[in-house]
This record gives C-alpha cells, sequence and structure tokens, in this order.
C-alpha cells in the first residue's frame, strides 16, 4: 500500500486503519503508542492526550466527557462496524521522506538521507551498534506523485492541520510544492501547518507561504544554544542557526507565525538545559513539550552519573526560583497570552523528570555502549565530545572513552 | 485508556444521569435581600451541593432586591461542576462581569450544553475537530 495506488480516503479506512482503531477503541495499547504512554508516566501532554482533546475528551473527566463529545456518535459507528470512520481526517501528518542536510547523532536513516549515508560506514565499524540502512526511495523525487499526492490532498473536505514532516522540510522542494497547491486551491486560509526545521536554512519563499495560511506553525530545532548543538546536530552552525532563528522570531510580528522550540535533551544537552530555558524566556518563545529521548538508548537522559544530576536540578532550580514559575497545566502553549505559563510548564516538566526518572535497569551497560557509540561517530568526524562537553570529562574516562 | 474504565465498551453502559455535581458557595456581605436561582428553582444561600444530568445546562442567577450601597452585597466564593472551577475564574463571561453582586437586578451565568463542551472552549483547549 503506498500513495501511488491508495488515495488519503482510502488508507483511512484500511484494514490497517480499522484495526489500530478497534484496538484503541477496545481498551489495547498498539506498540506505536509506547512513546506517548512512557511520558504520560511524567505527567506529559503526551500526542496521545492531545489527541483526545480534539474530540472535546477532558482525560481527568474522561468518562463524562467522552459522552459529551461531539464525536460520540462515531466512536460509537467504529465501535459497531470493526473500526470504520464514517470522518474524514482533519488533522494530517505527512512524511516528505528523509532528505535532510543534517545527521545529528540522536537522528536515525529513516529521517535522514545524511545519516543514513553515515550508517553504512558506521555498520562496517561497530555493526553490533549501527544497522545497515535500507535503501530509502522517497515518492518526493517522483514529481507526478507529488501531483497526484496534492490533488488527492486537496480534495479531503475540511482539513484543519497539516504536519510535514522530513528530513529537513525547508530542504525539500515538495514542501514548497504542496504548499504552493493548497493555496492555489483557496483552501489555505483555512488549514494550519506545521512543520519543524533545523534552523540551517531560511529561503526567502517560506515568508509568502507563511502569510498565506490561517496559521504556521514552525518547530525549530535546536538542542543547545552552544557550540555543543554543532556537535549533536551535527554539520550544524549554531551561530548561523540562531541567525535564522532570529529571522522566524521576527516574522512572528507580520504573519500567523508561531514559532516553538523542539528540543529533546539527550544525557549531554540536559546539561545546558537551563540555558535552553533562559533562551526561551528571553525570546517568549515555548519548547513544544517536555520531550524526553526514547532512542537511540545510549543517549538516555537516564545515563548521566549522580553528581552531575544534581547539578543540573541546581540550575534549573535557580531559574524557577529567579521566574516564580509553577505549573499551571497549559494544554494549548500555541496561544499567545499563554506563552509564560506554557514556559514555566515545560520547564517544571523537565525539573520534575530529571528529579524523578528511575535508571534502566542495563544503564552500565548502556553507558559503555555510549562511549563506543561516540567513538565510532569521531572516528568518522574528527571531533571529540570533551570539547564540546567537558564537565563530562570523568564520567566518560571511567567507561573507556 | 483512563484507568476507571477497561474498554470503550464499559463506557457505554455508564448511567449518565446525575452527573453533573455543581458546588456553590455564597457570601452574604453586610444586609441583603435577595434571590438565588438554580436551573429556574431558587435555592438557599447556604445550599451547596447539586446534582444535574450530564446534558443539562446550567444558571445561576442571583437577584438582588435590596442591599446598603457600597458595604453590603453577595459574593460568589466559588461555583463549580466536577470540581472544575468556574467562577470565580470565569466571571468575566457572566451577565456582568463579577463575582461580587452589589447592585440591584438580575445578575446570571450561563453554562450551555453540554457543559464539558463548553468547559473545554472556555478554558482554551484548543479545535475540536
Amino acid at each position: 500500500m503506498g500513495i501511488a495506488n491508495t488515495s488519503i480516503m482510502q488508507f483511512y479506512n484500511s484494514d490497517y486503519m480499522k484495526s489500530m482503531r478497534n484496538d484503541l477503541l477496545n481498551g489495547q495499547r498498539p506498540a506505536g503508542c509506547a512513546n506517548c504512554y512512557y511520558s504520560d508516566n511524567f505527567d506529559k501532554l503526551s500526542g496521545r492526550r492531545r489527541q483526545f482533546l480534539k474530540s472535546g475528551i477532558n482525560e481527568k473527566h474522561f468518562e463524562l466527557s467522552v459522552r459529551s463529545s461531539p464525536h460520540y456518535a462515531e466512536f460509537l459507528h467504529s465501535l459497531d462496524n470493526h473500526g470504520h470512520s464514517r470522518m474524514a481526517p482533519v488533522d494530517l501528518q505527512i512524511d516528505l521522506g528523509n532528505t535532510c542536510n543534517g545527521a545529528c547523532i540522536m537522528c536515525n536513516p529513516m529521517s535522514s538521507s545524511r545519516l543514513a549515508a553515515d550508517f553504512v560506514k558506521l555498520h562496517k565499524i561497530k555493526p553490533e551498534i549501527f544497522y545497515e540502512p535500507p535503501n530509502r526511495e522517497s515518492w518526493i523525487h517522483n514529481p507526478d506523485l507529488v501531483k497526484k499526492f496534492a490533488e488527492d490532498l486537496t480534495s479531503i473536505p475540511g482539513v484543519k492541520y497539516i504536519h510535514f514532516l522530513g528530513g529537513e522540510t525547508l530542504f525539500i522542494d515538495a514542501f514548497y510544492t504542496l504548499c504552493e497547491e493548497l493555496i492555489a486551491a483557496g483552501l489555505a486560509k483555512d488549514i494550519i501547518v506545521g512543520t519543524t526545521t533545523n534552523g540551517s536554512i531560511y529561503d526567502e519563499r517560506i515568508e509568502k507561504i507563511i502569510s498565506e495560511f490561517k496559521e504556521f506553525h514552525l518547530g525549530l530545532s535546536i538542542e543547545s544554544v552552544t557550540a555543543l548543538n554543532d556537535y549533536v546536530r551535527y554539520p550544524a552552525n549554531t551561530t548561523q542557526v540562531l541567525e535564522n532563528f532570529d529571522k522566524f522570531f521576527k516574522l512572528r510580528e507580520t504573519t500567523g507565525l508561531h514559532v516553538s522550540l523542539r528540543i529533546t535533551p539527550n544525557v549531554f544537552t540536559i546539561y545546558e538545559l537551563d540555558r535552553m530555558f533562559r533562551y526561551m524566556i528571553e525570546n517568549n518563545v515555548i519548547a513544544e513539550s517536555c520531550d524526553i529521548l526514547a532512542d537511540p538508548d545510549c543517549l538516555l537522559v537516564e545515563l548521566m552519573p549522580d553528581d552531575i544530576r544534581q547539578e543540573i536540578l541546581d540550575k534549573i532550580d535557580t531559574v524557577i526560583d529567579e521566574y516564580s514559575m509553577n505549573k499551571t497545566y497549559v494544554t494549548n502553549p500555541r496561544r499567545n497570552d499563554l506563552v509564560h505559563r506554557a514556559i514555566a510548564d515545560v520547564i517544571v516538566d523537565y525539573r520534575n523528570f530529571i528529579a524523578n526518572f528511575s535508571r534502566p535497569d542495563n544503564v552500565e551497560q548502556l553507558r559503555y555502549k555510549l562511549v563506543d557509540f561516540l567513538k565510532s561517530f569521531e572516528s568518522l568526524r574528527g571531533n571529540s565530545i570533551i570539547d564540546y562537553a567537558p564537565r563530562y570529562k570523568d564520567f566518560l574516562r571511567s567507561y573507556g572513552y | 485508556m483512563h484507568q476507571d474504565i477497561k474498554t470503550f465498551s464499559d463506557l457505554t453502559a455508564i448511567d449518565t444521569r446525575h452527573k453533573l455535581i455543581v458546588g456553590l458557595q455564597l457570601q452574604k456581605h453586610g444586609q441583603t435581600e435577595s434571590i438565588v436561582k438554580l436551573n429556574d428553582c431558587v435555592i438557599a444561600v447556604d445550599q451547596i451541593r447539586f446534582e444535574f444530568d450530564l446534558f443539562d445546562p446550567i444558571k445561576l442567577e442571583i437577584e438582588l432586591l435590596d442591599f446598603v450601597e457600597g458595604t453590603s452585597g453577595i459574593e460568589i466564593v466559588n461555583f463549580n461542576v466536577n470540581e472544575l472551577e468556574i467562577l470565580p475564574k470565569y466571571q468575566h463571561l457572566a451577565s456582568k462581569p463579577t463575582n461580587y453582586i452589589d447592585f440591584l437586578g438580575v445578575w446570571s451565568f450561563q453554562i450551555p450544553s453540554p457543559f464539558y463542551i463548553w468547559y473545554h472552549q472556555i478554558s482554551g483547549q484548543g479545535f475540536i475537530a
């Protein structure tokens, strides 16, 4: 099944989707939902919980709000019809393939063509850590498929939100083509578009696109505001990235652009999280949510040693005290009037996670794996984590770095 | 899945009557004469708990018949539905945006049905698809 021979609406009621709906209606936890359930453990507003909100469901008042939902009759219909839905999708996540100019160490070949090229070499260096990536043919390089998909997309009634996934979306021509088709079809004024960028590119075409849509939500991927970001999001030039971010911040003043940071701290970048929080406050920009890295397992935040953990908590507490922050449970952080509260929520969420996480049972094994993982990358890139995260020198040395 | 239910099928069997529990705490200040109504029924100022059907609209009305200017009035200390605070938090949605009634006439606060969809919207939880 693929977009060459299946329309979006056909897929929406495919056996795969019906089975997924049926599982959810019957209280199952599909494997694909694991990340959200993991995040729920830390009281984070996960994607799963956000989808509840689109049906007006308040999870703390689950039974009553489901009953009250305008979609209640549709839930019953799906339950009685093996997962079939009479509705049309209103929220689309469109995968534009893995074309990317970055090769972040925590990414994977399915999401980065440049990292896929690295993995071919890394697999030869350390096959027990790095798999040999499969060739990924992306539909975006076939103009006929892009055209067919654009026609399909513009024929769905009532679409409210489209999120484009990459790769680096702003590096992909099909992204601009699809947006321009939505504009030409007169649909843009009713649609909110979202995507994420690594900040390496500022293409002026984006200014017109942003101004045509009802809203444009741009996630800015960054892990640190220091040179550590260059190492983690290789081969980023963080100075250039921050300059481009400033241009996007400025665009907020004249367009419907909403900007948020997309941070996923790992064992190293978590150390500089307080600086990231200060950057958020200074630039009035939220982090989309308290994302917690789950893969690759050797970069888990939970691998940090106790002394560094305490140091990080102290630094975050200083920010919380300085700005008198507390948790307020903002569920719609894209409301401009709630930015400060949303920032506070994210900071407190991260603080709670760092204070409360449990280490995995195989933490020692993962720390040795971390060192092998880094050394493999560094043999290709000629850099050293010690230059970017000197606080971790003793910790890494003790595991063979 | 919420911890209190096992499957969606179980949910459909739940009796939904009397599922909106309204809590009300009023405080009289000084000398006042008033009529307080909840869904058109006159209630005593010291009544604090009421039950309604899940899909009932809710209307709180307070009519002040007499008071002493500057020294008396009725304060709505707390008005909640299923322990979700409605007043004083959302007083800007009342007929007159206050939770302290010190004027002659009728002050009212109306919640249309269904309560949970109204609450979703006024508390800024984003669009419903």
